[in-house]
């Protein structure tokens, strides 16, 4: 395997194949896109022939493959999976059903429909049994029990089981038994268990993971198979590794056996690529913003780990499992804008890729962002290396009909109005990644990719008060980036139902635990060839006395002594002050969970990237670009391929990109890094803040 | 009592603002409360708080108007009470008011628990420009038993202390004097201080949000976008009355439990009567006053809430300001009655008959708008568990449980729901904390009233305590049914009945102070069904036998309800299409039965049914 040494990242998202093949030793890469219009393992394998045979690179020289995929994500929001059965306690039949028994607090309890479940409740089978959270048998599992359930799961013919027993997360036994005989029955069928794919207290959200993860296991498991034996016929021996929700990989086994994990592969692989962007720049402190068609995702890093939530959702459905904490807000090139009864809003609704923006000429009439961005002079009349040409007179009429006839304005009017409240929407969502958690947006920097993140960068991190934008080279294309900056990550978790207070722990105990994440954590490590070096980071998920959310804090590896501890509670203290601005610190704080962050660290390209760079001129003709502070004014337009490292570009300006584009307002400068990648400094700017 | 607004919300002092700047502004007001809903739920202590969300937050104007506020059932008219003991003109940046005094507040807050906070914020000339305003339902705030809602109080002295409002605190410091007094008065010293520190935490960082938006944009455009947003949505809310809503009287009538001191049955008794713009709500022929705690201070701006509600049946792009208050105009209630009790009447279970009161709303502008409104749900059911011999929080269980809700004009009732947002305590989580066990939690099959949008199911819960203790349920609808809307029939009563560890069962009533239980003894709460909307005749048949399949009504509910005959085959649950035509579909089918679609929920990820209930007024007229 010494020629082995070229990753190869491969996304497939709604419409596009991105893709990245990237030497490892000199951190050389070849970009491309590929439209998915087969489906996504004919996009995958097309990619993956493409790119070898534009670069030149056999395939045994690939040492490892990663993929960020929607398939999980597009099976749970279309709920197009086969059938799915559960097996619970006798008495619980209806924890999904139920939910927590709230209708969502925004909008009207008289108008909400409760959201169909992907099980329906007669495809939920019920055991007699009982354990207490102690682990003490209350009412045993008996053989009748089993055979009765084997008979049920038998007549519904699912194709998949997820076993979900009351108190499971603590006491394993009798979901093991459940598990062992209905494997031994039926080889076939796919089996999820509660105690294995979420650990944890609460048996809704646990059903509902472990129900998630089983309803997509079937389809993953057929298409990770396919994508194996297509990468064995291409000659690609190299190891298949599938992104996870919360920012690390995961083998493809491990992927086909916990799917759920994978529900934010895509999005997942965007902030946190953009947060190792940053870092290699030497930010710690992200903000990560990709702009997509019909919205927006942001996440935010602090100390270059992106936060992480217990408390995801996919569509109405919440995960469970811990993922990025990836907000999104509904405003992207396709948000429609409207103003109708005294209102001027923009977005959520979407011209979606049909009929799409008014500008791309399949028939939209709405006007969307894009099209206030045209207008504005900020986007090319070409886009996506020229294959697209826009209608610069379709936008126009669209803002002019729907909008400046009733503002009684222009359509440029118009359209400024339009990229505010668009940049607004984002600013609001940027304040709520990083305020609402007591950061101070002042420290951060926004990293934007995503064809029209650069486009609203710079207004945007100005209104929300960012230190300075980046955007990275190739934004376009750029989660494949996340891919390959990501290593082998896992969680193992220990649960403490009985939530002891921190100060009266068994110590001996608590150490106990870490031993066994740590062995379980080494072994599952010692299963990798490619890792190149591990960390295990011990985690306590804390919280005072009687609250209901815990922050997480580090103890050192190491004899757990009490000094540590008193160290953890008073990290506690901190952390609550930071984000919440108090303390109580004549409050018990007490233990929710212990927690080991194990991470297999993978082979990577040395810091500093080299591009593959055209020569030329960078400077394009110029052209007048509107902005609401200034009016119209000379913009100056450059090519992005063509900016040389160290130069700097003052706006008003425009730098275009074959799959994206950057927008320079008046005041602003960019620095040009020596890979191509962009950095504006906003503190040092005279501001011109786009409001 | 009869209480107006003079006159409508302003519109004065328009138009100085592009709509551009203000949409932007509004939108940053917004996200300010978004901000603060998630401050007070991950730091509140109080169970009512961070697991069933009873709390509320928002922002007002100076003069007390709501400028936008989290949407709740109450929450209107919280800063009329301090101003109306402390002049803006004496307040201070830092300034912090507190008070939970129903009967002083003229009903802002409705029950003792409710803890309300408000601090003012200022233009760089320090005068006030608005409010932010959070409450939250605290654990305890003494009276006569732990949770301050004793089913057997008297008077409101038993309920707990009554903090009139007061300043608090200083420099955003609340005084040590006010929060020994506060912890000294309740049984959950800590969790009270707890909640307290969310509340002011939230409020501060309200304030700052909103303080940073009038820095970069100005105290005229704040004050230009308050008058904006109230205008247009009061202008929307007049809208949907003038379309929707005919010149006329209209009259309805909903029974709570029990009868009354008088021995008739209690009944909140309504009229509507609209005249232009005008639009009044008349509940003097409202039952006497209860001697037990269900008595609700109904005041105009807490009456103008509840009716906002159902506007958004109409209108979901409401916002939720001093503007979507503005349908109803006046309110008379009758001293003495169930509405206008007379102080010191115990209050502490307002719910009872605040949520007849709602159904009574639902039913007025059913009546107005030819049935075009969501019928109403059955009051939420709570149930507190006490154990003499147990000290601390682990010798207090208060749980809290849903019931099904009112069919829709567009899509079937949901099934076990509390309230408007609140949460279960997950089974898991009740174990470890208490000497109780969740033996059961399911839904109630066919207690959902039929319809053709039918009512949701409500559930059973079957809890045993392992220890000896005292149960004191609070559930409606064990009399009375909720009822259903437009030909929708009711939903099925609710129950309580304890299953003694000797085998012998026993009923309890739905309200009922320190029944005795002992360690082994089983509690079931089975709670009420909602009334369903529409004809049941009219439910597609494949509606109906999904219902069946999935054991949400039986094959034999299905004939008598819903005039579809479903068989037993090798295949699982059919509509037997011969039975069921030769049955009362048949004899009425000459008009045609509207198509299979349109029934509950449809796939994941539908949170609303926009457009839809004009569309289904057409349809169902057709049919």
């Amino acid at each position: 395997m010494t020629t082995a040494r070229y990753a190869l990242a491969i996304d497939v998202g709604g419409t596009f194949v991105d893709v990245t093949l990237c030497n490892l030793a000199d951190g050389r890469r070849r970009v491309d896109k590929v439209l998915e219009s087969e489906g996504p393992l004919e996009g995958f394998v097309s990619a993956v022939r493409r790119i070898l045979a534009m670069a030149e690179v056999p395939a045994a020289e690939v040492c490892r493959v990663v993929h960020g995929t929607t398939l999980s994500t597009n099976t749970i929001l279309e709920q197009s999976s086969g059938l799915t059965a559960v097996v619970t306690t006798e008495g619980f039949q209806d924890v999904l059903e139920i939910g927590r028994h709230d209708a969502p607090r925004e909008g009207d309890i008289n108008r909400w429909l409760k959201p169909r479940r992907p099980v329906r409740r007669h495809q939920i089978l019920t055991v007699r049994e009982r354990v207490s959270y102690d682990g003490t048998v209350v009412t045993p599992l008996d053989e009748a029990e089993l055979d009765r359930l084997v008979e049920g799961v038998r007549a519904l013919a699912p194709e998949s089981v997820a076993i979900v027993l009351i108190n499971g997360y603590a006491a394993h036994e009798h979901e093991r038994r459940v598990r062992d005989r209905l494997s031994a029955e039926f080889p076939e069928l796919h089996l999820s268990v509660s105690h294995e794919v979420l650990p944890q207290i609460g048996e809704y959200e646990r059903t509902f993971a472990t129900v998630l993860n089983a309803y997509v296991q079937p389809r993953i498991t057929t298409y990770l198979s396919a994508l194996r034996r297509e990468l064995d016929a291409l000659g690609v021996e190299a190891p298949l590794y599938v992104m996870s929700s919360d920012g690390g990989i995961l083998s493809a086994a491990e992927a086909a056996d916990f799917p759920i994990n994978t529900v934010l592969s895509g999005p997942a692989a965007g902030a946190a690529g953009a947060t190792a962007y940053a870092c290699d720049l030497g930010f710690t402190e992200v903000v990560t913003l990709d702009v997509g068609g019909t919205s927006s995702d942001l996440a935010c890093a602090e100390g270059g780990r992106v936060d992480v939530t217990a408390h995801g959702e996919i569509g109405p459905f919440p995960i469970g499992v811990p993922v990025l904490a990836i907000h999104t807000t509904g405003a992207g090139g396709g948000s429609i804008a409207e103003h109708a009864h005294d209102r001027f809003t923009v977005g959520p609704r979407s011209a979606g890729a049909q009929p799409g923006p008014a500008c791309y000429g399949g028939g939209g009439t709405r006007a969307t962002v894009t099209d206030a961005l045209l207008t504005l002079g900020w986007l090319p009349q070409r886009i996506a290396g020229g294959v697209v040409e826009l209608d610069a007179g379709a936008a126009e009429r669209a803002l002019r009909d729907t909008l400046a006839r009733t503002l009684g304005g222009t359509a440029v009017d118009a359209a400024s109005g339009v990229v505010r409240i668009a940049n607004s929407h984002m600013a609001n969502a940027i304040r709520q990644v990083s305020t609402e958690a007591g950061r101070d947006p002042r420290d951060y920097t926004l990293v934007a990719f995503g064809g029209a993140g650069g486009l609203h960068a710079v207004p945007v991190a100005q209104q929300a008060q960012l230190a300075r934008v980046v955007i990275p080279p190739h934004s376009g294309v750029f989660t494949t980036e996340g891919l390959l900056a990501a290593d082998l990550t896992r969680f193992f978790v220990h649960s403490f139902p009985s939530l002891p207070r921190l100060g009266g722990i068994d110590l001996d105990e608590l150490a106990r635990v870490f031993d066994e994440l740590e062995r379980r954590g080494h072994k599952w490590l010692d299963n990798d060839p490619l890792v190149e070096s591990r960390s295990l980071t011990r985690l306590l998920d804390l919280r005072y006395l009687n609250q209901s959310f815990e922050l997480r804090v580090r103890v050192p590896s190491g004899p757990l002594t009490p000094e540590v501890l008193g160290q953890a509670v008073e990290d506690f203290h901190t952390s609550h002050t930071e984000r919440y601005s108090y303390a109580m610190r004549d409050v018990e704080v007490q233990l929710v969970h212990a927690r080991l962050a194990v991470s297999g660290v993978l082979p990577h390209p040395p810091r500093g990237r080299i591009a593959g760079r055209a020569e030329g001129d960078a400077a394009l003709p110029g052209r007048d670009v509107h902005f609401h502070e200034t009016g119209w004014v000379p913009a100056r337009i450059f090519d992005r391929e063509r900016l040389a490292g160290g130069q700097s570009v003052a706006g008003p300006a425009v730098i275009q990109d074959y799959d994206s584009t950057i927008t320079l307002p008046p005041g602003s400068t960019a620095q040009v890094l020596d890979d191509g990648g962009l950095l504006v400094d906003l503190t040092t700017n005279a501001g011109g803040g786009s409001r | 009592m009869t209480a107006a607004m003079d006159g409508a919300p302003g519109r004065t002092g328009m138009q100085t603002l592009d709509p551009i700047t203000r949409e932007v502004l509004y939108s940053g007001l917004k996200a300010a409360v978004r901000e603060m809903e998630g401050h007070v739920e991950r730091t509140a202590m109080s169970p009512s708080f961070k697991d069933k969300k009873d709390y509320f937050v928002g922002i007002s104007d100076a003069s007390g108007r709501l400028v936008h506020a989290l949407l709740g059932l109450s929450g209107a008219g919280l800063v009329a009470p301090v101003l109306d003991g402390f002049p803006t003109a004496g307040m201070r940046p830092g300034d912090l008011f507190f008070y939970n005094d129903p009967y002083g507040t003229a009903g802002a807050v409705q029950h003792l628990p409710d803890a309300v906070v408000v601090r003012p914020f200022f233009d760089d000339e320090n005068r006030v420009l608005g409010f932010v305003t959070a409450y939250g339902h605290v654990e305890d705030v003494g009276g006569s038993q732990h949770g301050s809602l004793p089913a057997d109080a008297t008077d409101v002295f038993q309920e707990g202390t009554a903090y009139p409002p007061m300043r608090v605190g200083a420099d955003d410091e609340v005084f040590d004097w006010f929060v020994r007094l506060l912890r000294r008065n309740s049984r959950a010293p800590e969790l009270i201080a707890g909640d307290l520190g969310a509340l002011v935490a939230a409020c501060r960082l309200a304030s700052e949000r909103v303080a940073a938006l009038v820095g970069r944009y100005g105290r005229q455009a704040f004050l230009d976008t308050v008058e904006w947003a109230i205008g247009m949505t009061a202008d929307r809310v007049r809208r949907v009355l003038e379309e929707r809503v005919p010149d006329g009287e209209y009259h309805a009538t909903d029974r709570l439990d029990g009868v009354g001191p008088d021995g008739r049955p209690r009944q909140v008794v309504a009229t509507l009567r609209k005249h232009g713009h005008e639009l009044e709500l008349d509940l003097s022929g409202t039952s006497p006053q209860a001697a037990g705690p269900i008595n609700y201070i109904a005041n105009l701006s807490g009456v103008q809430l509840l009716f906002a509600r159902n506007l958004l049946v109409y209108d979901p792009l409401l916002e939720t300001n001093e503007g979507i208050l503005a349908g109803l105009t006046r309110l008379t209630t009758a001293p003495g009655t169930l509405v206008d009790p007379t102080f010191p009447a115990p209050i502490g279970f307002r719910s009872q008959t605040k949520s007849r009161l709602q159904n009574v709303l639902a039913a007025l502008l059913a009546e107005a708008t030819g049935g075009q409104m969501t019928a109403p749900m059955p009051v939420y059911v709570t149930c507190s568990f006490r154990f003499p011999g147990i000290p601390g929080e682990r010798g207090h269980y208060s749980d809290t449980v849903g019931v099904g809700m009112g069919g829709r004009p567009f899509g079937d009732g949901p099934d076990v729901v509390y309230g408007i947002g609140q949460r279960n305590y997950p089974v898991e989580m009740v174990e470890p904390g208490h000497p109780l066990r969740v033996e059961e939690y399911s839904i109630a099959a066919g207690t959902g009233g039929a319809g053709r949008f039918r009512g949701g199911c409500g559930v059973r819960r079957r809890i045993r305590v392992f220890a000896d203790c005292v149960l004191s349920p609070r559930m409606g609808n064990t009399e009375i049914r909720s009822v259903g809307l437009n030909g929708g029939r009711p939903g099925s009563l609710g129950s309580v009945t304890i299953e003694r560890a000797d085998g012998s069962v026993e009923a309890v009533p739905g309200i009922a102070a320190a029944i005795p239980l002992r360690a082994g003894d089983i509690v079931c709460l089975q709670t009420a069904g909602g009334g369903g909307w529409g004809d049941p005749l009219e439910r597609a048949p494949q509606e109906v036998l999904r219902d069946v399949r999935e054991g949400f009504v039986s094959a034999e509910r299905a004939w008598e309800d819903y005039a579809v005959r479903i068989v037993r085959t090798d295949g699982g649950p059919a509509v037997d299409e011969a039975a069921t035509a030769a049955g009362p579909r048949g004899a009425r089918d000459a008009v045609g039965a509207p198509d299979g679609e349109g029934g509950s929920g449809g796939a994941a990820g539908t949170g609303g049914a926009d457009g839809l209930v004009g569309q289904t007024k057409e349809r169902s007229t057709n049919a």
